[in-house]
């Protein structure tokens, strides 16, 4: 019998957390149906039945956590007999009991005739078969491993392992005790200090972001009047945990630069004028973005990934641009900017903003950024300075647009259209120098905006 | 004191020394005395010694050895060269069934301080019955010692041990390397039988062997270091019994790895010994299974090309420490 398990939505998602069934137990279920609101580290989305046939069993319950992978329900085809009732699928929550090890599949023959998401392939022949190889305390480890683990008081479920069969090496705990990631959880307040500036590549985002506040030594709530008790969403866990991440170990550097905008105020207000018809509008962001893209080509470094086996630099810019929600933030990504016209990138990042807004982003479409943008000019921001995503080598903070008093080149005091552009840049891959630079050359691109056209 | 000499010489000069040392120690063997033996290891000595010290005995491995046990037995001190080890399949009888167990039939009251010595294994072309590697079939016997020394410093040093001991000694020689050169200690040097020694330190991966793999070991540790980065330590067991556990245990619980070494069939043989004492005594301290590098199974090749296809190879035994360590083969 099918399961339906809890999607992998993301690189780094490890759980999910099953806000709501849309359908009940018995509904009929055709491909392609939502049947639950199911809610990442990023986005919330509907989950789709991958077969048609009854929904014979809701396993998880509505605000569970499930870890990837885990059944949250069971579709019945006709004529198939209803598993035997099993334990509830999630162990996020450390559930105890429920007749069996957190993790088994149901039914030999359930996992064996059609089981959808099957990881790994090769499953110990014999007994119960695993849905997930990791998910009931056994590794594939070599003595070593589990020695220091011991040793060390590591969680071995945190590692993966690189070596034959996803056996867990020497070198892997080597890594792990060297960027702190394995700690087991409680384990005490050195958690935070551990955590490697690659949040994508850490496991369990989740359970370390409580653990965090744990670590923390946090006062208690005062309770008094007037006070609310609020709890974070998962998204403000996340972000709170990459962005203390980002803000511990990267080594960061500010540079501002001043634009005139006068000159691509005029193109813009030209472009729309003529592009009108076509329904394009232009914004000032799309400028700023494109110049950014643009200014690239001769800072390399400033369009890097700070990864495990060096810098990795980027030919093409893949401009991640910050948008706002309700409950936090999200930065969808567009490709390959720099080949785009702005009416491509006008019409690109509405769309992102909108898919954003709405909860229907997929991974691809916020993963893999390579330089980051966050505009808060419609706000009326003189200046500010924003947070690197790791593993980014920099972002770029947008402020208003303000009319100020201006010299022009008779010493005659005329109004001029100015705007702050502040880079928050990794002082790993890149020195202030570069910055500077890349800074100055955005400058006269936006100033000169005809160069956004070459 | 230190003299550059060839693994032969230090043989001949421990043997003099014992001559010189001891009145009991004589020499037997085929063409050892006139002729000098087929492999000149005792050139020279029948002229010194004389035919009463230096014995040359008829084609008759089990006649001979069994003379040598009855002697041994009643106090002389024999030295008994098998020309190559592969004969004393014919005096095996006697070895095994009278020398390695007069001492214990009689209560200790009976010792046999006996020598049997000889080129052993092969790589020089001698083809399937002469090409063989007895350190397994020997090693096996309670009431023998067995050792197999691979430098002349411990060919030399050793043999001042085999003939002092009061116990049958299977004295394994590398036989290819007779010609190589070595610093060899002057005077009374002897090497104490059960202490490996570590020929080449490293922290990654240990290989582990005796004999003429030593060298091959040392080859396979400059090329892992060079074209991997890899710290290889080298053991060179020197005797196979008494064995030396300890040495090869410290080692593997400061690599976590290890690659057994023998020229020998993978069946029944040392490498087998050497991973099972590390897998019961060093498990908690493994990141990977230990690995044995052995002949083919076939009988030795007379054919240059096919017997150094038979053979454990420098690539072969740098490969499985490879293995070892996850990293990709060459």
């Amino acid at each position: 019998m099918p399961e339906v398990i809890m999607p992998k939505m993301g690189d780094a998602m490890e759980e999910g957390t099953l806000l709501k069934w849309l359908m009940s137990e018995g509904d009929e279920v055709s491909e392609g149906d939502a049947i639950a609101e199911i809610e990442t580290d990023k986005v919330t989305m509907e989950l789709e039945a991958e077969d048609s046939g009854t929904l014979a069993e809701l396993i998880a319950d509505e605000g569970q956590d499930v870890a990837v992978g885990q059944p949250i329900a069971f579709i019945q085809a006709e004529g198939e007999e209803a598993p035997s009732r099993t334990e509830k699928g999630g162990e996020a929550e450390g559930e105890e009991g429920g007749g069996g090890e957190g993790g088994e599949a149901p039914t030999a023959t359930a996992t064996q005739t059609d089981a959808p998401k099957e990881e790994e392939p090769e499953q110990p022949s014999g007994g119960e078969q695993q849905a997930n190889g990791r998910s009931n305390g056994q590794f594939r480890a070599s003595p070593i491993v589990r020695r220091l683990a011991g040793e060390n008081d590591l969680d071995l479920s945190k590692i993966e392992g690189s070596g034959p069969a996803g056996r867990i090496v020497e070198r892997d705990v080597r890594a792990a005790l060297e960027d702190g990631s394995a700690k087991r959880d409680g384990g005490g307040e050195e958690e935070v200090d551990g955590q490697n500036g690659q949040a994508e590549a850490q496991a369990q985002p989740v359970q370390a972001s409580q653990g965090s506040l744990q670590a923390a030594k946090l006062p208690e709530p005062t309770g008094w009047p007037g006070t609310t008790l609020v709890e974070p969403t998962r998204m403000m866990r996340v972000i709170g945990e990459r962005m203390t991440e980002a803000k511990q170990n990267i080594p960061h550097f500010y540079a501002t630069v001043e634009v005139r905008m006068d000159n691509a105020m005029a193109l813009r207000k030209q472009l729309n004028e003529q592009l009108e018809a076509e329904g394009v509008k232009l914004s000032v962001n799309d400028f700023v973005m494109k110049a950014c893209a643009v200014a690239l080509r001769n800072y390399p470094n400033l369009n890097a990934l700070y990864t495990s086996k060096g810098v990795e630099l980027h030919g093409a810019v893949n401009m991640a641009m910050a948008v706002a929600l309700d409950q936090g933030l999200i930065t969808p990504v567009i490709r390959d900017i720099g080949s785009k016209g702005l009416a491509a990138i006008s019409r690109e990042s509405k769309e992102l903003a909108r898919k954003a807004r709405e909860g229907e982003l997929k991974p691809d479409e916020y993963q893999g950024g390579t330089i980051t943008v966050s505009n808060m000019g419609m706000f009326g921001i003189e200046s500010f300075t924003a947070i690197v995503t790791p593993p980014q080598a920099a972002i770029i903070a947008v402020s208003s647009i303000v009319k100020r008093p201006s010299y022009d080149e008779n010493n005659e005091v005329v109004p001029a259209s100015m705007m702050k552009l502040t880079l928050s840049a990794d002082h790993r891959i890149a020195n202030g120098r570069d910055g500077a630079l890349y800074m100055a050359e955005v400058q006269k691109t936006l100033e000169n905006p005809v160069l956004l056209m070459v | 004191m230190a003299e550059t000499k060839t693994y032969r010489e230090a043989l001949r000069d421990a043997m003099v020394h014992e001559l010189d040392r001891d009145e009991s120690v004589v020499l037997m063997g085929e063409d050892i005395g006139v002729y000098g033996g087929t492999h000149l290891i005792t050139d020279g000595l029948y002229d010194e010694y004389g035919p009463k010290r230096i014995m040359d005995t008829p084609i008759s491995e089990g006649g001979f050895t069994g003379a040598a046990i009855g002697m041994a037995m009643l106090g002389m001190r024999p030295i008994v060269e098998m020309m190559t080890w592969n004969f004393s399949f014919l005096a095996s009888d006697q070895i095994i069934q009278n020398a390695a167990k007069v001492r214990y039939f009689s209560g200790g009251q009976v010792e046999v301080p006996l020598v049997i010595r000889g080129p052993n294994g092969g790589g020089v072309q001698l083809s399937a019955q002469h090409t063989h590697s007895l350190e397994n079939l020997y090693g096996h016997f309670p009431g023998l010692k067995v050792v197999s020394p691979v430098t002349p410093n411990d060919a030399k040093g050793m043999m001042l041990t085999a003939v002092r001991d009061p116990n049958p000694v299977i004295f394994l020689e590398a036989g290819a390397l007779y010609g190589t050169k070595g610093e060899v200690g002057e005077g009374d040097n002897a090497v104490p039988f059960g202490k490996a020694r570590i020929a080449r330190e490293g922290t990654d991966v240990t290989l582990i062997a005796y004999g003429r793999q030593v060298s091959l070991c040392m080859r396979a540790a400059d090329a892992l270091e060079e074209e991997d980065g890899v710290s290889a330590e080298v053991i060179d067991l020197r005797s196979i019994r008494p064995f030396d556990e300890d040495t090869l245990v410290k080692s593997v619980e400061k690599t976590h790895r290890a690659v057994a070494v023998q020229e020998q069939w993978k069946w029944f043989g040392v490498a087998s010994e050497v991973a099972a004492i590390i897998q019961e005594q060093a498990f908690d301290y493994l990141d990977a299974p230990v690995q044995r590098v052995s002949g083919a199974e076939v009988p030795a090749p007379y054919a240059r090309n096919l017997e150094l296809a038979a053979f454990p190879s420098e690539k072969m035994v740098a490969n499985a420490a490879r293995r070892t360590l996850y990293i990709e083969e060459k």
